[in-house]
């Protein structure tokens, strides 16, 4: 995913160069420019296509910032109403499927999700340990979390 | 109604989002009772917060220079302020920290008591440690008495 | 050989760009009042921080609300750019958050660290 990515930033900086030109839609057109281009070399080869992945991953951005937004409500709520509702717990999610990059990426979103915190990751990179806030039920916790594992994997890892 | 009132509208929504996110994040550093739950408050909200005022920059200067440091900022908060939320959780849980009373439970430190059991139990010569007064350092190259002992 | 001279060009441009006056908004004197409400609360907010510090039962309360002190003055620092409308001062901001993040970095390193447990 990064690749072809970072190759469109590259594209865009020549493209600015070659203009000299730093206004914002000259920029926008020099990324559009090396999105077509890339778009079509990429048909050539097998796999998935460079604009689907760009579009899965705008969507779990929105997503993203969905969640991040609902995480700061939760805790405006709780600091506005009186007296303290959380029922906190660590619990361990397993995350052997990943590779260390990728575990970097889910710890740094578990963090930025509503009511949890990554504490520990077990020295065999198998384990992640995870402090959630409103846990009442164990198996509702684990759900969560595994929704969102599934999610970062089917849009942003493939 | 002009483009400049436009950017206006959109820098004071996104000034005034992040001012209440970050003075919330700030209460919540006092109101809540044990630190993992301080952090909580202090990873996220400082994140959204420092977004919506690098947005409200972006909509009112509007100059290429302003546009791509307070991108390249909200880069930085997304990836540093959950970096070290989980290093201070990891470093207060190897401390010892005392959590709070209503806790339900604690797998990781039932997982660490595992783990210790276990490799006292597979290595039975680790019955020599606790007779020691302090336990071992992880590198004996930087304590001296170690050194000795080991070329001893 | 474009390419060069372009990126000369940018270099030139860049070192004295200035900001062009925007155009009349009447919604202008409402956002500064905003941005000095902001100010206000930033500062009310670091000493929220400030109490957690001094009261903190362990040590790792102290770091946080160290921690969050700093994001409080990269988000200040943002609201003088708004201000003052510069480009300059978000330099600052990142500057400013680098060192927070390494400072948190430190001492997270010397709360986990099993020498300091050994004889506190």
């Amino acid at each position: 995913m990064m690749r072809p990515f970072l190759l469109n930033l590259l594209l865009t900086i020549v493209y600015v160069f070659l203009t000299a030109d730093t206004s914002t839609p000259n920029v926008l057109m020099g990324f559009g420019i090396g999105f077509l281009v890339i778009s079509l070399a990429g048909l050539t080869t097998p796999g998935p296509s460079y604009p689907g992945k760009v579009w899965r991953l705008l969507r779990f951005g929105v997503y993203f910032v969905k969640i991040l937004v609902q995480a700061n409500l939760k805790i405006a709520w709780e600091c506005i109403t009186p007296g303290l509702s959380q029922t906190p717990r660590i619990i361990r999610h397993d995350v052997s499927d990943l590779t260390d990059g990728q575990l970097t990426v889910l710890a740094n979103s578990i963090t930025l999700t509503p009511g949890t915190l990554v504490v520990d990751v077990s020295d065999d990179h198998k384990w992640l340990y995870v402090h959630c806030m409103y846990a009442q039920e164990r198996a509702a916790a684990v759900a969560d979390l595994r929704a969102l594992h599934e999610r970062l994997r089917k849009e942003v890892f493939e | 109604m002009t483009s400049a009132t436009v950017n206006d509208i959109l820098s004071i929504f996104f000034a005034l989002c992040g001012i209440f996110f970050m003075f919330v994040g700030a209460v919540g550093i006092v109101r809540f009772p044990d630190a993992y739950n301080r952090l909580h408050a202090a990873s996220k909200c400082s994140t959204l917060g420092v977004m919506g005022l690098a947005l409200a920059a972006i909509f009112h200067v509007g100059a290429l220079a302003v546009t791509t440091k307070a991108l390249m900022t909200i880069l930085f908060a997304l990836v540093a302020a959950p970096v070290g939320s989980h290093m201070l959780a990891k470093a207060a849980h190897l401390d010892g920290l005392k959590p709070w009373d209503r806790q339900l439970s604690d797998e990781l430190t039932q997982d660490k008591e595992r783990q210790a059991g276990k490799s006292s139990a597979n290595a039975p010569r680790g019955m020599a440690a606790p007779s020691q007064p302090r336990p071992a350092r992880r590198d004996p190259g930087s304590d001296p008495t170690a050194r000795i002992s080991a070329v001893v | 050989m474009n390419l060069l001279g372009g990126m000369m060009m940018m270099l030139a441009e860049g070192a004295g760009a200035a900001r062009a006056p925007q155009e009349f908004s009447p919604l202008r004197p409402l956002l500064f009042q905003i941005l000095e409400f902001g100010a206000i609360m930033s500062i009310l907010g670091m000493m929220l921080c400030l109490y957690r510090m001094v009261r903190g039962p362990h040590l790792a309360d102290r770091v946080l609300s160290g921690d969050t002190i700093s994001w409080q003055v990269v988000g200040l620092v943002i609201l003088l750019t708004v201000r003052m409308e510069s480009t300059i001062y978000l330099d600052a901001a990142l500057v400013v958050a680098i060192i927070g993040f390494a400072s948190t970095l430190a001492f997270a390193q010397y709360i986990g660290n099993p020498r300091r447990q050994a004889n506190p």
